[in-house]
């Protein structure tokens, strides 16, 4: 089945040859990430300058702002990253492929499930493996509930730090079933490492898809509640609409991508215009909103929920008419051979004791794989010599890029607009500073 | 033999895995960049990467740890490749993922080619993403952007000595910053 | 007219219950928002949790109180002491009771009945805002600073429309003694009824006041980190907090007695109707910091300049016009 896709939101509108890209551009000055305070301000008395962060109760980890004030305004501002670097990608160059695969769980580690797919995928590239289709679905529903959940964590934050403190209970209330129901597959809560270069690390388990389904049937109503705890509520819509604008130009110009670039009225979504596992066979809508603000930042992650929980619904539906396919590709070289095999077969016992020692081969070459993280463009850039381990790993990170358009969208707000932004870009510092 | 010959110091193009690779010469980079971005309407820079081939396909040692000699019985993960990989133009690899966003969603890697020391145009004037993907590379990978606006270290903090992701940076040990002596 | 130290046994009591209040009201305030939020709240010292506040006040004191080295020290020292003597001096003329005879002195339902209480209360009001300013200014912050600043213009403003809208109250009630306005109250009815808009902008006004949600912009946790008391630890912190908490029961005691009749209710329970009525005005209050989001600063300014000034002229001028007409 290829669906037709609806699409939301206006008509597109594709920087053309020729267009002036940077027409009504707010992007600061030459380097994007700094507003400078106007020369008259500077010398009067009255400006202030406040370190936020990099310990701030909303600066989601260890992002630091420079802010310079005058009054409650905020003049200039500069994002100041790398305090979360923890030098991911020199450490998985030391790890054989399939040791590596726990590394990009923990880069984004809200995003985990999409973050090791794409890895995954590049590897799976890398050495032309045909992945059962009951992995495909089984990964793109876990993609998906990781969407959802990740979506969850941004609204119950950002509400929270808008001051709506109960919001954020009530958004984890539906993660913990998100939760669960990864530690029911993969026996993790977080990071689960389910994905193997092949297919999945393990079946699905009995039990999981009645669960599932009752998650799906619970979301839409939680959402609902959500929508009516925020969305009708005067002090919420003031405090996002028209708040941190972005326009299209320029989230394209600064490298945006996801929900970022379609609250900015880009329609543009990977899942769609590049698909990748089977969300080809899948039907979904993206939503675009056009208003580049908080509020249309929030309504897309909103709405993404909504169409994540669909597609969440279509996997299972399709996944329990494949009881009983492999899992896993049949590829004795990447993949390890079933546990009851070792007492019996010597082959599987080398092959076994090669690939936990030494690791599998992959194929010398280079790939980009890019897939839509919840938070947008995640790429994973790989560079293999042929030997059991990355020779050079480079992971395209959307927070990254989301965090570059701070200073445009906060030109001229207030404090609290600042934290309101910086919670809609929804940056996850482990995956800026990696 | 393909569109993209007609990018500014075109040198060559692969095609693998379903993606294209145009090598392109270090001292047009813009000139390619704003070629890529108006003409050939790849709008968005998605992601640069550098990447150190510093002793690539060398002795028959995969990686970079073991020994020079090559395969050492002794040693894990010390085996030799089965095949060496092609041998490569200069040191360091610039990669600029290109993405347009249309119909098939195209993309382009824009490549160029470059040994220690030597230095690359900065293309924070075509896309304002470059700032902080240059500046990474710089502090990680040590390749000067030529105009950059502000290439400052951006992950490891400003004092830092050496640039970690090259290949000949020590892997263990650690420069004791307060001894005893001090 | 009672003995002084009648007086001053009632003081030592009502500072005493006070207090407890205070402790209680800050479990009752996590116990409540816990529910709120699908969570228990505290439940682990004592049956129900209720031995937490002890807990809390034992590690408080506990506690060693840091002070910046850039502080400027009497200040810095002083503005928690002050803002803890004004919200405790404060309660003194809230009635809560009708009066007893014991043995044979005549004891009445408050500390001291002041002819112009209403104004003592406020100015009070006024003399606390100084801790909080004093101390976010000598703790040499910058979060402290900007949290100063912002409960300076916050309080300056709201008060205003406080004041106001009591106006009608007063005018109806035909005194400034808060005593006489209880008892108008009972031989009339409760003002809430002729005064509610005044009772809206008292009750808005007064969240404002009190700094609690959606109007607790001087401590915005996620913006200014703790606002003005950023810089305070230990016990230090504990008497901001009690002040606020303090600040909070006392308004809620003066809304309860200017509109809600005080501790007048059927069967003549007195105390009992009056602790009642003040659950029920500070559950309402935490509530509120259960749903609401916060309010911009200059959205806030707007809406106590722009909304509730006007709100509270018109109310005082129409009760005015109406009880000179008749």
């Amino acid at each position: 089945m290829t669906a037709t896709l609806p699409h939301v939101g206006r008509a597109r509108r594709w920087p053309m040859v020729g267009d002036p890209i940077y027409e009504g551009s707010r992007i600061p000055k030459r380097v994007p990430t700094i507003v400078d305070v106007p020369a008259a301000l500077r010398e009067t008395d009255d400006v202030l300058q406040v370190n936020f962060g990099p310990n701030h109760p909303s600066t989601h980890g260890v992002l630091r702002l420079i802010v310079d004030l005058d009054g409650e305004k905020v003049v200039g501002l500069s994002a100041v990253i790398g305090y979360l670097h923890t030098g991911f990608e020199k450490n998985m160059e030391q790890k054989t492929w399939w040791k590596a695969i726990t590394y990009p769980e923990r880069i984004d580690y809200v995003g985990y499930q999409n973050n090791e797919l794409v890895f995954v995928l590049a590897i799976e590239k890398l050495l032309e493996l045909e992945v059962p289709e009951k992995a495909t679905w089984m990964r793109m529903l876990m993609c998906e509930l990781n969407r959802i959940h990740s979506h969850l964590v941004f609204l119950g934050t950002s509400a929270l730090e808008l001051g709506a403190i109960s919001m954020f209970w009530y958004c984890f209330r539906e993660r913990e079933t998100i939760l669960d129901l990864f530690e029911l597959v993969a026996g993790q809560r977080m990071h689960t490492r389910y994905f193997q270069a092949g297919g999945l690390a393990e079946d699905i388990p009995a039990g999981f898809y009645p669960e599932a389904r009752s998650f799906v049937e619970r979301m839409p109503h939680a959402l609902d509640d959500y929508l009516t705890l925020l969305d009708r509520n005067k002090i919420w819509l003031e405090r996002t609409q028209g708040v941190g604008l972005l326009s299209a130009d320029d989230a394209i110009a600064l490298g945006q991508s996801g929900p970022v670039l379609r609250a900015s009225g880009v329609d543009w979504d990977l899942r769609r215009d590049d698909p990748y596992l089977a969300y080809d066979q899948v039907d979904f809508r993206v939503p675009v909103y056009n208003g580049g603000d908080v509020y249309d930042r929030y309504r897309v992650r909103m709405d993404e929920m909504a169409e994540s929980t669909q597609i969440v619904r279509q996997c299972i539906d399709r996944l329990e008419r494949m009881e009983g396919e492999p899992w896993i590709a049949d590829d004795r070289k990447v993949v390890l051979p079933p546990r009851e095999e070792l007492h019996t077969s010597m082959e599987s016992l080398i092959h076994h004791f090669k690939i936990v020692t030494e690791g599998y081969r992959v194929p010398a070459g280079e790939i980009y794989v890019a897939i839509e993280s919840p938070r947008g463009e995640s790429g994973c850039y790989v560079v293999s010599d042929g030997g059991p381990r990355p020779w050079r790993v480079h992971f395209r990170a959307p927070s990254f890029a989301a965090l570059q358009a701070t200073a445009t969208c906060a030109q001229g707000s207030l404090i609290a607009d600042l934290i309101a932004i910086v919670g809609s870009l929804d940056a996850v510092m482990g995956d800026t500073d990696r | 033999m393909n569109d993209f010959a007609k990018v500014p110091g075109y040198v060559s193009t692969t095609e693998a895995y379903g993606e294209t690779t145009v090598v392109v010469e270090r001292g047009r980079i813009r000139e390619a960049c704003t070629f890529a971005r108006d003409e050939l309407g790849f709008a968005m820079l998605s992601d640069l990467v550098a990447t150190d081939y510093l002793d690539w396909a060398g002795k028959g040692v995969s990686g970079y740890i073991g020994t020079t000699a090559g395969r050492d019985l002794n040693m894990p993960m010390t085996q030799g490749l089965q095949a060496l990989p092609e041998a490569k133009p200069a040191r360091f690899s610039l990669s600029y993922h290109l993405l347009a966003l249309r119909q098939g969603a195209p993309r382009l890697r824009l490549q160029c080619w470059l040994e220690d020391g030597d230095t690359v145009d900065s293309v924070v004037s075509v896309w304002p993403a470059a700032d902080w993907l240059e500046r990474e590379q710089f502090d990680l990978m040590g390749i000067r952007f030529d105009g950059h606006p502000n290439l400052a270290r951006l992950l490891m903090d400003d004092d830092w000595e050496g640039h970690p992701l090259r290949k000949d940076y020590p892997l263990g040990g650690e420069p004791v910053r307060f001894s005893s002596a001090e | 007219m009672e003995p002084w130290w009648i007086s001053l046994i009632k003081a030592a009591i009502i500072v005493n219950l006070v207090m407890v209040a205070f402790a209680y009201l800050t479990w009752l305030e996590r116990k409540g928002l816990g529910r709120l939020q699908n969570r228990y709240g505290p439940n682990r010292a004592g049956p129900f949790g209720l031995l937490q506040p002890i807990a809390d006040l034992v590690k408080l004191v506990r506690k060693e109180a840091f002070s910046p080295s850039s502080a400027i020290e009497i200040p810095y020292i002083l503005a928690p002491v002050i803002s803890m003597f004004t919200a405790l001096a404060a309660f003194s003329v809230i009635p809560w009771g009708s009066g007893w005879k014991i043995y044979h002195w005549q004891v009445t339902g408050e500390v001291v009945n002041v002819p112009i209480s209403l104004l003592l209360i406020f100015a009070l009001g006024s003399i606390g805002i100084y801790g909080f300013i004093i101390g976010g200014w000598a703790s040499e912050s910058k979060f402290s600073l900007l949290g100063s600043m912002r409960t300076c213009a916050q309080l300056v403003s709201y008060e205003v429309s406080l004041a106001l809208s009591v106006l009608g109250v007063v005018i109806l009630g035909r005194s400034l003694s808060l005593v006489d306005i209880v008892h108008r109250q009972g031989v009339t009815l409760p003002f809430v009824i002729p005064q509610f808009f005044g009772l809206l902008v008292f009750f808005f006004a007064g969240i404002a006041e009190t700094s609690r949600a959606p109007f607790d912009l001087p401590e915005a946790e996620q913006e200014l980190v703790a606002g003005y008391h950023t810089e305070y630890s230990g016990m230090r912190w504990g008497l901001f907090q009690t002040a606020e908490y303090i600040n909070l029961i006392t308004l809620s005691g003066l809304m309860v007695t200017l509109f809600f009749s005080g501790w007048h209710g059927p069967w003549n329970l007195g105390p009992i109707w009056f602790v009642l009525k003040l659950l029920g005005v500070l559950f309402a209050f935490i509530w509120l910091r259960a749903t609401l989001p916060r309010l911009r600063y200059d959205q806030l300014m707007r809406f106590g300049w722009k909304v509730l000034l006007p709100v509270a002229t018109l109310n005082a001028l129409v009760t005015a016009i109406i009880v000179a007409a008749t």
